[in-house]
Parts: C-alpha cells; structure tokens; sequence
C-alpha cells in the first residue's frame, strides 16, 4: 500500500540520525494534488534512518531508535496534517489560507514538538539521560516529577538555538511551506 | 548458403524491427555549450531580507544553474508552493511542481574547507590532510523538501558571508530526473571562495 510515506534505512545528508523530506504528490501539468484512496492527503513525505548511529556493542539499541523514530515520526504527522489541509489546488486562496495558518510550523515550533516527543519516549522507555548536540539534556531519569517539563524546555531550547538549528521564539526560522 | 542468407535476412529483419518499435530516447543534453551542465555563480554581497538568526546580515548570492535539457532535484530547507512555482511535467509522465526562474529558495548545500597549511622543520609547509573536510555549518536540518529546476533554469540562494571565506567552498547535491531512486547516486556542484570576484570581499555590504 502507498500512503505517500516512505522509510528508508541509510546516511542522511546532513549527518544526523534521522531526517524528513516533506512534499506533494502533484497530478501532471497541474497545481493539484494527486491523492488515491491510499493517499488521501496527497503527501509525498521521505523518512531516512541511519542505523549506524544507533548502535551499541555491535547491535542496534532499540531505545535509542526509538527515540529517533518517534522524533522524525514527529515530522511526519506535522507535514501530514499540514498537506491533508491543504485544498486540492495548491495555487488556491484557500491554499494560501492554510499555509498562512497554524499548521504551517516554524522551524522552532516543528522542532520543540519533535524534541518533546524524543524526551518522553526516552522517559517513557527509562532511559537514562537524553542529550542532543553533545551536551543538551532533554531527559534525566534523576530529574523531580514537578521540574521535568522546565527542564525538558530548557534543553530543548538550548539545543534549538544552537547549530545547526539557531532557531529561538523569538527567531523562530522558516515555515514548512512557503 | 541459401540457409545462411536466410539465416542473415531473418537476423537483419529482427534487428530493424526491433529498432523501429523501441520507444524514443531522451538525450540530456547541455543547452548552453560554453557552461557547465550544472554550475553556481557569483551574483552579489548583499544584506539578507530576513532577519532569523541562521540568516547573517552579510551575505553571498549565488545563482544555481541547471544547464541541460532535463529537470534537476535538490533539496531545500522548505517546501515551496504558490506563486514561486509551476507545474512541470518530467519525462516519466509524473507531475511535479518546480521552481520559477530566478526564484529564491533556501537551498541545503554544506560547507567544506581545506586545512590549514601545516609548517614542517624543514621550513616548507603542506596540507594534512589534503582534502576538503566538511564543517559543522551550511543548511543541514533534519525537516526539508524537495525542490525541482527546470530545464535551462535557474535559482538564487544566499550563503552567509563568513562560510564562505579562504580555502572553503559551498557543496550541493542533485539529482538528475531520471534517476527515480535516490539513494544509492548523488552527484555535487561547487563553489569555490575563491570565484567570489576579489573586489566584492572589501565593499561594504549593500543594505
């Protein structure tokens, strides 16, 4: 079955553990969506894995994949629910209504939600610690119950405004869709 | 030797017929002789429009060229809709929507340098390693899009100033069209600092 998401297992590009590529299924020589019962949203969205880099002792530590994977997988339900809303011509007002919308995620905005969703399910796996970019901690399984969220902020926006994110509330970088 | 001129007839009939009922083929080919297939060029120093703070004031831009007959795929770090692109439809029959002419997109490209030359005892220098090594910098998100050029068009794209300083140079891949999977081929288009004409690296920037 096609549901305009494929996963693949490889390097990404950029060097990291995983990565997303958003897009649209277009019918040829128009700007409209191409969308089957399969695909109803018309999405075109790319998951890339790199197993190499979750790997412990030789074999491939489920938890850390885990957290990868709910991370990207993240990335997924944002362009899903951002492409499903779009009309199906993407040229339209009311395309240009979605996109001016808050589907339509910052930069900032995409990567705290995934980062979130990374902490929680380290949390929830009882992982240990979670760090990203070397030494932002997201997740600590010493941290109190009533400081975990302002905690997990911290990190994540420590990590987020650093490279090679540099994005901050106030900066809060480009949107899904432009 | 009537059987061999039979066996002849027959093989040189298969061989026309076969011929006549391939499908056509579809060169790539380069459109203007005296560039590349694909190339970037220097357009000028300029300040960004924006003002996140992964965009630096001072900034390079540069144009990206697709010089063939066939559309290219790069990656960009958001997906590009409205009035910034138009359909297209590529050779396999698929749609796709594709960049306008001379529109700008933020284009993923990384960043690489040569390292230092290294002073020997014997007071002659070197480079070790002699290869380019690829920096912490450039557009590298984890979240981005696909974007298409067409045939003999092109696209703009800054770089900040700072990357792009002595003995370092900007790394894009692509894709050809045809090549529906991938995974397993890149091709890179550089650019070098040093094509960066030497009056544009003291002028003030322009606002």
């Amino acid at each position: 079955m096609d549901n305009g998401v494929t996963v693949a297992f490889g390097a990404t590009r950029s060097g990291s553990a995983g990565g997303v590529s958003v897009g649209v299924a277009v019918a040829a020589g128009t700007t409209n969506k191409a969308v089957t019962v399969d695909n109803p949203t018309g999405q075109n969205i790319a998951v890339t894995l790199d197993l190499s880099q979750h790997m412990t002792n030789g074999s491939v530590d489920t938890t850390e994949l885990a957290v990868s994977a709910a991370h990207e997988g993240t990335h997924v339900s944002q362009g899903t629910a951002l492409i499903g809303a779009l009309p199906m011509d993407l040229t339209s007002a009311g395309a240009a209504s979605v996109l001016a919308g808050p589907l339509n995620l910052t930069k900032y905005n995409s990567e705290f939600q995934a980062f979130t969703t990374s902490a929680l399910v380290a949390q929830g796996l009882s992982k240990a610690s979670l760090k990203v970019g070397g030494n932002y901690e997201l997740w600590n399984i010493g941290w109190n119950a009533a400081d975990r969220q302002t905690l997990r902020s911290v990190g994540i926006n420590n990590a987020l405004a650093n490279a090679p994110y540099q994005v901050t509330p106030s900066a809060p970088g480009s949107k899904l869709i432009q | 030797m009537r059987i061999l001129i039979l066996t002849v007839g027959v093989l040189t009939f298969l061989l026309l017929s076969a011929e006549l009922t391939m499908p056509p083929q579809t060169s790539c080919l380069i459109v203007d002789n005296q560039s590349p297939a694909v190339y970037i060029s220097f357009e000028k120093r300029s300040a960004a429009k924006d003002t996140d703070v992964n965009r630096q004031k001072d900034v390079y831009w540069l144009r990206l060229h697709n010089n063939t007959s066939h559309a290219i795929q790069i990656e960009t770090e958001t997906l590009y809709l409205g009035n910034r692109v138009l359909p297209l439809t590529l050779q396999d029959g698929s749609g796709v929507l594709a960049l306008r002419e001379g529109t700008e997109a933020a284009v993923c490209y990384m960043v690489e340098s040569l390292p230092r030359l290294k002073n020997n005892r014997d007071g002659t220098t070197s480079i070790e390693p002699a290869l380019y090594q690829k920096l912490p910098m450039g557009i590298l998100m984890d979240i981005k899009a696909v974007a298409w050029i067409p045939s003999a068009s092109s696209i703009i794209f800054s770089v900040p100033a700072p990357f792009l300083t002595e003995r370092r140079r900007i790394v894009i891949p692509f894709h050809f069209e045809w090549e529906k999977s991938t995974r397993n081929i890149e091709h890179l288009v550089y650019f070098y600092a040093h094509e960066i004409p030497s009056e544009q690296s003291s002028v003030p920037v322009e606002k």
